[in-house]
């Protein structure tokens, strides 16, 4: 508690100190989310300042109000939290913060809890199979984060410190400037005289951190006593900036530097059952990326962007042993280079926009935890290398006339990866190409369809492969990569100006499925035994209106069915409901602007119920979960939010034995100024 | 129709949806009604569930007659029968608890929590006082020793620290067998025996006995017609493992063993392998690579000898890469054929005779005969 009162002091004193200019209010504007050419896909974007989420909360608060997202909670807010999209595993949903792959190696998968908001701007989520645009292991679907920049001719700070239940503080702060370096007289294509900015340096800075007991009471299922979960606290902290130095606006032409630096240290509680409950993780990652881009060629649009990570994730069993040996150790060092080149032709009502991607990434992971097999027969402990390498090419051609707009946008891609091991004693060799044909029609701005079809693939994480052997659970290097063909189909309909709505099925073949499942002595193990077909429905519907005057207030309602059935034949699964994912999902999301500074919203999220085991002989029940959340615009500058999450109380849990905290509150303080810098 | 109509109508029809939603599958544990006198009970460890095979109707039943699972504990391992209760005891080895079944209507009674951290693996019971069961705890590293009649722990016995890993557990004759393998972070250091003098609700250490790193010694049995205790070793935990070996003791008459011989088996025997032919002295031990071996009892001049062993087993599933579970009744031979969900009935020569779907994951077999 007491390091993070000194951290969060440290943050709010240090941007004091940096923003003293008495600024003007700036007007925020609308920025493109991503250009790139993927709008057959079933597309959402949600931007965060919308939403009433605190800067200092998370990306899986802001996806908790998302009826479409399933979360896939173990415990308390540091623990980890992985998403699911359209039934799909953690692994099949591939997040990306600025276009750079942040999923992990290791596991496949990413804690969404390790994502603050305090610099995300918008998160768009995309969903179905689309290793076509995306790559590897994009199966269920991407989400997007887009995270701010600093603007031309902008100076803004905030600060924002939350408190909640379980002894969770949370704060985070964030800073904008922009420097004008030179002008020109006149603008460059109009030759008005004015004071142009032609080259200009742009600077945005944040940090956050939170820290928690965590410990939280629950009902436990057989006794149906109370019972405390215990170590399920911790801390994290991060920091990230991003410098972008327009060389000539005009051109279009620039360098953006980006750093990120991330710490945590979490309990382990494992099961709350089983093993024991003394032990830590902890987490150290960073990032440093440079881009060039120059997008406003002739020729074509370009942008280079080079990128090295590095995470460190220690593993402590047993906190209370004195065996220094007792420590695992995973070191994960990726370096990027990605280049990007798109080339828009019009003929007439034709317009044609090619798009190309290369990618080159080295991954290097020196595990204690992980081994492959030896030419003898034996393992060894781990020292492996990643080479991967990617090819994509997106077309769009579009026919637009008055407000008819036809859209056909194939894309296809072709990936190769080889994963050593430090002796060359073992080869795992990836090569797979994935196709999408997209079509987009759309009438104005009130109807539209999208259709997708295309191919997926997934290729094991390391620890599928290599996971060492211990008496609960043993990696398989000899498995194959996945692969998915799916379909799907939207329409989106305004109806009135105030009213939308929208409707998609989907299916999708999966072969070769990876499943860990354990033998009989409790070993679990992953092999490529599965074949799984998913069907889903999901409708949606907004509305909009006016509970007061100058005010904008909204309903949602979402629905989401999926069927997604075990193909396996010749086993006792075979046809029967893959455990763990709803048939039923629904949300209503209600948002009242009471006032023009005080906004409430009421999220109600029924999961249905989920088969336990892959026979479908037990169930996790349905549960519902009600979300209430007032925010208060005192001033300009100064924003109280509170929320009570839970409010009914309802036990559940998404994973057995992980059981999630029930009722739960919190309060949270935002301080914002904002201005133009001179 | 007006706007209040609308409204109605909608907001009924909106509840109907949510109501239809919101509805559960009614999953309770089934019960059976016809009277079957000679079974096999099935663990089906991933779907949680037993099933029974009816030897005299020879048909199995996942199922009740109104299609609900007889459902246990997670990643259950063993079945117990109480003669005196006329119970089956079933352990959880992940949810920490035994489910306690009416053996005759298969009607879940009770589900035993031990508490967390435990991880049961194996269950006896006291056969001379019907009162107490010992638990061995894999993860606890205790035997826990429950009095049946209240359901309660008695006392948790702490097993020596160099004898960490206990799987099976036996009560014979006033004295609790175990057997531990020692797992230490990808191996199993020295494992072995600990011989127990039970009284009531107490036990006391007599004896422990270690076997060679590697062996990994999960299971055991006891041959009462020749004072032996068989100590079935795993070897290395891998499906194409082949060090599997047989330690065997005699077992003298104050309950204590000693060292006599080894059978070098190979293969890599799974938890709770075998089964015993007494008739023909003959041991079947299911394997983690898909096949059966065999090895003979001590009968009059006669040593204990490998008769099948990886090399040239009795009988293999080319499509199979694990065998849990093996079970003797009429001359036949079953065995639980875990990644098919099968059970295979062969015969003595190792002919197949039969295949039957079984209920996810097959895996520990209990025949029960009606006295």
């Amino acid at each position: 508690m007491r390091r993070a009162s000194v951290l969060f002091l440290f943050i709010l004193l240090s941007f004091h100190a940096l923003c003293a200019e008495d600024v003007q209010t700036y007007v925020i504007t609308a920025e493109a989310v991503t250009d790139k050419t993927e709008y057959s896909y079933d597309r959402r974007v949600i931007d965060v300042s919308e939403m009433n989420v605190s800067e200092s909360d998370t990306l899986e608060d802001l996806l908790a109000q998302d009826a479409q997202v399933t979360l896939i909670s173990s415990g308390s807010s540091m623990m980890s939290t992985t998403v699911s999209l359209r039934g799909s595993d953690a692994e099949h949903v591939v997040i990306f913060v600025d276009g750079r792959r942040v999923n992990s190696l290791q596991t496949g998968s990413y804690d969404l809890s390790a994502i603050p908001l305090y610099n995300v701007q918008k998160v768009e989520i995309l969903q179905g199979g689309m290793s076509a645009a995306y790559g590897e292991n994009a199966i269920g679907g991407v989400i997007n984060i887009i995270t701010k920049e600093g603007r031309e001719g902008a100076s803004s700070f905030s600060a924002d410190v939350s408190y909640g239940s379980f002894q969770t503080v949370k704060g985070s702060a964030y800073l904008e400037k922009s420097w004008i370096i030179s002008s020109l007289d006149s603008h460059p294509f109009t030759q008005q005289a004015l004071n142009y900015p032609e080259s200009s340096l742009q600077l945005s800075f944040g940090a956050y951190g939170e820290s928690s007991d965590g410990d939280f009471t629950y009902t436990h299922e057989l006794t149906q006593n109370e019972q405390i979960r215990i170590n399920a606290g911790g801390y994290r902290a991060g920091t990230s900036g991003k410098l972008d130095y327009v060389i000539s606006k005009s051109k279009d032409i620039g360098i953006k530097a980006d750093f990120q630096l991330y710490t945590d240290e979490k309990g382990v509680p494992g099961t709350v059952e089983f093993p024991l409950s003394d032990s830590l993780m902890s987490d150290d990652k960073v990032l440093a990326a440079l881009s060039f881009y120059a997008e406003n060629n002739p020729v074509a649009d370009f942008t280079a962007d080079i990128s090295v990570s590095s995470v460190n994730r220690t593993y402590d069993p047993d906190t209370e042993s004195t065996d220094e040996t007792r420590f695992d150790h995973h070191y994960n060092d990726t370096y990027t280079l990605s280049a990007d080149a798109k080339r828009t032709d019009v003929f007439g009502p034709l317009i044609n926009t090619l798009s190309l991607h290369t990618d080159i990434q080295l991954d290097s992971l020196v595990s204690t935890a992980l081994e492959t097999p030896s030419d003898d027969g034996t393992v060894e402990e781990g020292s492996f290398s990643r080479f991967h390498t990617a090819l994509a090419v997106h077309d769009e051609l579009s026919y637009e006339k008055d407000n008819l707009s036809l859209s056909f946008l194939p894309s296809l891609r072709y990936e190769n990866s080889e994963i050593t091991d430090e002796d060359s004693s073992y080869l795992k060799q990836s090569t797979n190409s994935a196709w999408n044909i997209g079509f987009a029609v759309n009438l104005g701005k009130s109807f539209s369809i999208r259709a997708n079809t295309g191919t997926s693939f997934r290729v094991p994480s390391f620890d599928d492969l290599f996971w060492s052997s211990t008496a609960f659970a043993v990696g398989n290097p000899y498995l194959e990569d996945e692969t998915a063909e799916t379909f799907d189909i939207k329409v989106d309909a305004q109806l009135l100006s105030s009213w939308s709505v929208m409707v998609s099925y989907f299916s999708q073949n999966l072969d070769n499925m990876i499943l860990w499942s354990p033998s009989p002595t409790g070993q679990w193990s992953p092999d490529n035994i599965g074949e799984a077909r998913k069907r889903g429905v999901d409708i949606s519907t907004s509305l909009s209106f006016p509970f007061a005057s100058d005010t904008r207030s909204s309903v949602k309602l979402k629905y989401s069915y999926l069927d997604c059935v075990d193909m396996t034949e010749g086993t006792a699964t075979y046809l029967k409901t893959i455990p763990y994912i709803p048939k039923h999902t629904f949300s209503a999301f209600v948002s009242l602007d009471i006032t023009e500074r005080v906004r409430t919203t009421l999220s109600v999220t029924h999961t249905g119920y989920r088969y336990l085991t892959a026979e479908n002989t037990k169930i996790i029940p349905s549960y519902t979960k009600v979300d209430l959340s007032a925010s208060w615009q005192v001033t300009n500058r100064w924003k109280v939010l509170a929320g009570i999450d839970n409010l009914l109380d309802q036990q559940y849990y998404d994973i057995q034995f992980y059981p999630v905290p029930g009722i739960s509150a919190r309060i949270s303080v935002n301080y914002t100024r904002k201005g133009v810098s001179k | 129709m007006s706007r209040k109509n609308t409204f109605t109508s909608a907001a009924v029809l909106f509840l109907t949806f949510l109501l239809c939603i919101g509805c559960d599958p009614q999953l309770t544990s089934g019960l059976r009604e016809q009277d079957v006198s000679r079974e096999i009970f099935v663990i089906n460890s991933l779907a949680q569930t037993i099933s029974y095979y009816d030897i005299d109707r020879q048909q199995l039943y996942n199922r009740s007659a109104d299609g609900m699972p007889f459902t246990v504990g997670t990643a259950p391992n063993q079945l117990i029968y109480d003669d005196t209760r006329d119970y089956l005891y079933c352990v959880n080895s992940l949810s920490n608890s035994i489910s306690i079944f009416d053996q005759g209507t298969l009607e879940m009674l009770d589900e035993f929590y031990l508490g967390p951290s435990i991880n049961p693996w194996s269950m006896t019971l006291n056969d001379d006082d019907s009162t107490y069961a010992y638990v061995s705890a894999y993860v606890g590293d205790t035997i826990e020793i429950i009095d049946l009649d209240t359901l309660e722990t008695v006392e948790s016995v702490s097993i020596p620290s160099d004898a960490s890993n206990p799987e099976q557990i036996e009560y014979h004759e006033g004295h609790v067998y175990l057997s531990y393998v020692n797992y230490d972070d990808g191996d199993f250091l020295e494992g072995g025996i600990l011989v127990y003098t039970a009284e009531g609700g107490s036990l006391s250490l007599l004896q422990q006995l270690k076997v060679h790193e590697q062996a990994n010694p999960q299971s055991f049995f006891i041959d009462e017609n020749n004072s032996q205790l068989h100590l079935i070793c795993t070897g290395v935990n891998e499906s194409e493992a082949d060090d599997g070996t047989v330690e065997i003791f005699s077992m003298k008459d104050d309950g204590s063993v000693e060292y006599r011989d080894t059978l070098e088996i190979g293969g890599s025997p799974t938890f709770f392998p075998y089964a015993i032919d007494y008739d023909d002295s003959i041991i079947y031990l299911a394997n983690t690579g898909g096949y059966l071996t065999s090895y003979s009892l001590q009968n009059g001049e006669r040593e204990p000898a490998v008769v099948h062993d990886s090399s040239s087993p009795l009988f293999e599933d080319a499509d199979e890469s694990l065998f849990a579970g093996v079970a003797i009744y009429d001359d036949k031979i079953m065995i639980s054929a875990f990644s098919s969900d099968e059970l295979l009935i062969i015969d003595e020569e190792g002919e197949l005779l039969n295949e039957i779907s079984s209920g996810d994951g097959p895996h520990y077999l209990l025949v029960q005969e009606d006295d």
